[in-house]
């Protein structure tokens, strides 16, 4: 039987260097973020409710909170503006979002796995967070969360009613 | 074949954790910018980190052999085994329950104690702070806004503090993100008082402690004043917030932090020559 000296000379050159060349290997696989596939999905949603995306704009410096805005495709009867702006990091710039622009605001909300709430969803947000961290850690890869800020500028366009539930992520 | 003993293995596991803690951020860093300027950024982790990690290490690190036991064998199985999990976050909970387990254990010197005590508040700081960041983020920048505000207040008129907003009769003027915080840079300035006050003292005195108030309470003020700088103009937000301005409040922090740190220790070494050998010894 091997001695202790040799088990912990053995465990240490065995799962030391198994665990340095897995944080190696996985260092290029980390943090995919959903946003691009979600962003398509949200604008096919909002296309489907006879909305067209007339232009982006950043909320900040940088390029980490873009502002999609919307308007109905035939504005004869409501010419409100929809915004929609992805968070994928916390709820930072949740403010920003009832105030992101003139004429004001009048309803916003926030979207997260196709639910609606009126308050940036914290909790939720990091157990699916946390939860899809976990699912690659053990190989069955899960796209990182995003919570959608929706704001509209006229109540007719009635944001509430549309069918939120196809952004899934 | 070499002796390892306890205190090798001890040293052994503590470090490894520590490097595979900090590898991913590491590799990242120099991907980024290359080996130089990584290093002058001191590899994308927080210096407080390093120093922190360094002493945990120094203080781990004892002399003469004692013979390995099962329970050691066990720890260091364990803890060896939830480090091949290819994730920073669990290395970091791995590397603080294994150093847990080494604060409660007396069959250990009190030196290697303390310095596991260093290692587990290290290793607890990231999850923890990310955590809060994300759970709390709202109340916290929110904090963060109206001390900004109210410092403005005297100075301009109509500000006002909206969420994480800083706002004024023309309109936003300032948004507070994460990386700006006051608790995301406190907590770097805590780590750094607490490992160096609790390594150059065998026990904490009044004075250290009154040194961790007042760094506490001088970060903040630093922070709030540098956020209501920003907001003052776009001049100013340009000013501060650029390349310049950062490394002005970043090296004020570095030297702020140091200094009140070394001065809460010199004090109460100063009162006890005891205390002043036992810390002189630990690095003999």
């Amino acid at each position: 039987m091997p001695s202790r000296n040799t088990l912990a000379i053995a465990l240490l050159l065995l799962l030391g260097s198994l665990s340095l060349a897995g944080k190696l290997m996985a260092s290029g696989n980390y943090g995919q973020p959903a946003g691009a596939s979600l962003a398509s999905q949200a604008d096919t949603l909002l296309r489907g409710e006879d909305l067209m995306r007339i232009t982006t704009r950043p909320m900040i410096d940088g390029e980490a909170y873009r502002l999609a805005i919307y308007r109905q495709r035939e504005p004869e009867h409501c010419t409100g503006l929809l915004y929609l702006m992805p968070m994928s990091t916390n709820a930072e710039a949740s403010s920003l979002l009832s105030r992101a622009s003139s004429p004001r605001v009048v309803d916003h909300f926030f979207v997260l796995g196709g639910e609606l709430s009126e308050q940036f969803p914290a909790w939720r947000f990091w157990m699916l967070n946390t939860s899809a961290q976990l699912r690659r850690v053990i190989g069955h890869p899960a796209p990182a969360p995003v919570v959608h800020g929706v704001a509209t500028t006229d109540a007719c366009l009635k944001a509430r009613r549309m069918n939120w539930s196809k952004l899934r992520v | 074949m070499a002796e390892i003993g306890r205190n090798g293995l001890i040293f052994a596991v503590a470090l490894l954790g520590a490097a595979n803690a900090t590898l991913r951020p590491v590799i990242a860093s120099i991907e980024e910018l290359g080996w130089l300027e990584s290093a002058g950024l001191a590899f994308g982790v927080n210096p407080a980190v390093w120093v922190a990690l360094i002493l945990a290490l120094v203080g781990l690190h004892a002399r003469g052999h004692v013979p390995l036991t099962g329970r050691d064998l066990a720890l260091a199985g364990t803890a060896l085994l939830g480090l091949t999990i290819p994730s920073a976050t669990i290395s970091w909970l791995v590397v603080a329950a294994y150093a847990l387990a080494l604060v409660f254990d007396t069959r250990l010197d009190p030196t290697q104690r303390t310095a596991a005590l260093i290692l587990a508040v290290t290793a607890l700081r990231a999850p923890l702070i990310s955590a809060a960041m994300n759970l709390l983020n709202e109340p916290l920048l929110a904090f963060d806004a109206v001390l900004a505000a109210s410092a403005l207040a005297p100075f301009m008129e109509g500000v006002y503090a909206e969420g994480n907003l800083l706002l004024g009769p023309d309109g936003a003027r300032l948004v507070i993100l994460t990386s700006c915080s006051s608790l995301a840079n406190l907590s770097y300035a805590l780590l750094f008082w607490f490992a160096v006050s609790r390594t150059l003292m065998p026990r904490m005195e009044r004075r250290a402690w009154l040194a961790g108030a007042v760094i506490a309470c001088a970060l903040v003020i630093q922070n709030v004043a540098r956020l209501a700088l920003m907001a003052t103009s776009d001049a100013g937000y340009e000013i501060i917030h650029g390349p310049s301005g950062r490394l002005f409040f970043e090296l004020l922090m570095l030297f702020m932090v140091t200094g009140i740190t070394l001065l809460g220790v010199r004090d109460a070494l100063a009162k006890h020559p005891r205390d002043r050998a036992a810390a002189a010894a630990r690095f003999a």
